[in-house]
């Protein structure tokens, strides 16, 4: 016959279980952070050189970290990049080992890449504000946006006619 | 039998909730009832735990006082705020059932979100498939203005975004395709899925 006294303690017993077991792991992540600081993996400083490039970057490991793992096509629709844009900053952080591909279609942030993103916490909407923009495509107001719009898609079928 | 079944009912429904907001799936997206199925088994073990501790508790005489119906539904809610519980913090790390449910819920949120991945990727393709660029661009720029939850910068933000993947010049079109169907199936807003 179970008793209030008996299921208190299971529960205690439970939760000092899995905080010691969380505890062990933490300290075995921050070690391996640390390794990787030493080993010159996180490159990215915001505060010591901001640049839309930097921008992009940090908005890309953002929405990367968002997700367990999430696909290129879904990073570039989220963080509002094109493709070009999107292979670009992919390619850096590859480098830099923030992110990695365990496979072909999927993208993670490593530990290096959690670690530098933790450290930035920067606002979703200060990040975009610093992304690179072609000026020459950036129109005024909703009406000219409609109107390029327009006028691409008009150009599109032009070129599909022919 | 009703207090166990508002007990699994509660727990299940949120455990779905919160799921929901997470994963976004194609309506005719190939192999969603795949992905529907590994949600469901999520959901049932939540709701099978909630279960397991109704019974726990009226063995253990908890809650006796309580009429049975409420008794099943604080048990259900009771149930997701105790795999929550922290009962102290060390360096940062709480002390209580958080650890191993996370543990759980992140190991069933990844074999999830793998197929949610194939799946959109497949549905995308279909569309691509099926539908010329120029179409593609009219239909990506009409879910961002008919967008109810978009303020009226972020559609012009994503209308701007429809023009620089129009325009971008170093990309194949097969590849801006792809984003664009992304984006009108998936309806990603920016900065959120």
């Amino acid at each position: 016959m179970l008793s209030e006294f008996n299921v208190l303690i299971g529960g205690a017993i439970g939760g000092l279980v899995s905080g010691v077991v969380a505890l062990a792991l933490n300290r075995r992540e921050l070690r391996r952070a640390a390794r990787l600081r030493e080993e010159g993996h996180e490159e990215l400083a915001w505060e010591q050189h901001q640049s839309p490039e930097l921008a992009t970057n940090l908005l890309v490991l953002e929405v990367v970290g968002d997700e367990i793992e999430t696909s290129a096509v879904d990073v570039a629709v989220r963080a509002r990049l094109t493709p070009t844009e999107l292979r670009s900053a992919i390619d850096g952080l590859r480098e830099a080992a923030l992110i990695e591909f365990p496979n072909s279609n999927r993208i993670k942030l490593t530990e290096a890449g959690r670690s530098v993103l933790e450290r930035h916490k920067l606002a979703f909407e200060e990040v975009v504000a610093q992304r690179p923009r072609d000026e020459r495509q950036v129109a005024q107001n909703s009406e000219d946006l409609d109107l390029a719009i327009q006028d691409a898609v008009q150009t599109l079928r032009a070129r599909h006619a022919h | 039998m009703l207090a166990y079944l508002l007990a699994a009912g509660v727990a299940g429904t949120v455990t779905y909730l919160e799921m929901d907001q997470i994963f976004t799936i194609p309506d005719r997206s190939p192999g969603r009832w795949v992905i529907r199925r590994a949600m469901a088994v999520f959901v049932l073990l939540n709701a099978g735990l909630a279960i397991a501790l109704y019974a726990l508790l009226t063995e253990a005489g908890f809650l006796d006082s309580i009429n049975p119906v409420l008794r099943g539904l604080l048990v259900g809610a009771g149930y997701l705020s105790l795999v929550r519980l922290k009962f102290a913090t060390v360096e940062e790390i709480p002390f209580g059932f958080e650890y191993f449910y996370n543990l759980a819920k992140r190991s069933a949120y990844a074999r999830i979100n793998r197929r949610v991945i194939d799946a959109r990727d497949k549905a995308n393709s279909e569309l691509v498939e099926t539908t010329p660029f120029d179409e593609l661009v009219i239909r990506a720029t009409s879910r961002s203005t008919l967008d109810m939850l978009a303020s009226d910068e972020e559609r012009d933000e994503a209308k701007d975004w429809v023009l620089r993947v129009i325009n971008d010049d170093r990309t194949q079109e097969i590849e801006k395709k792809l984003v664009l169907a992304d984006f009108i199936l998936s309806g990603s807003r920016a900065g959120h899925s």
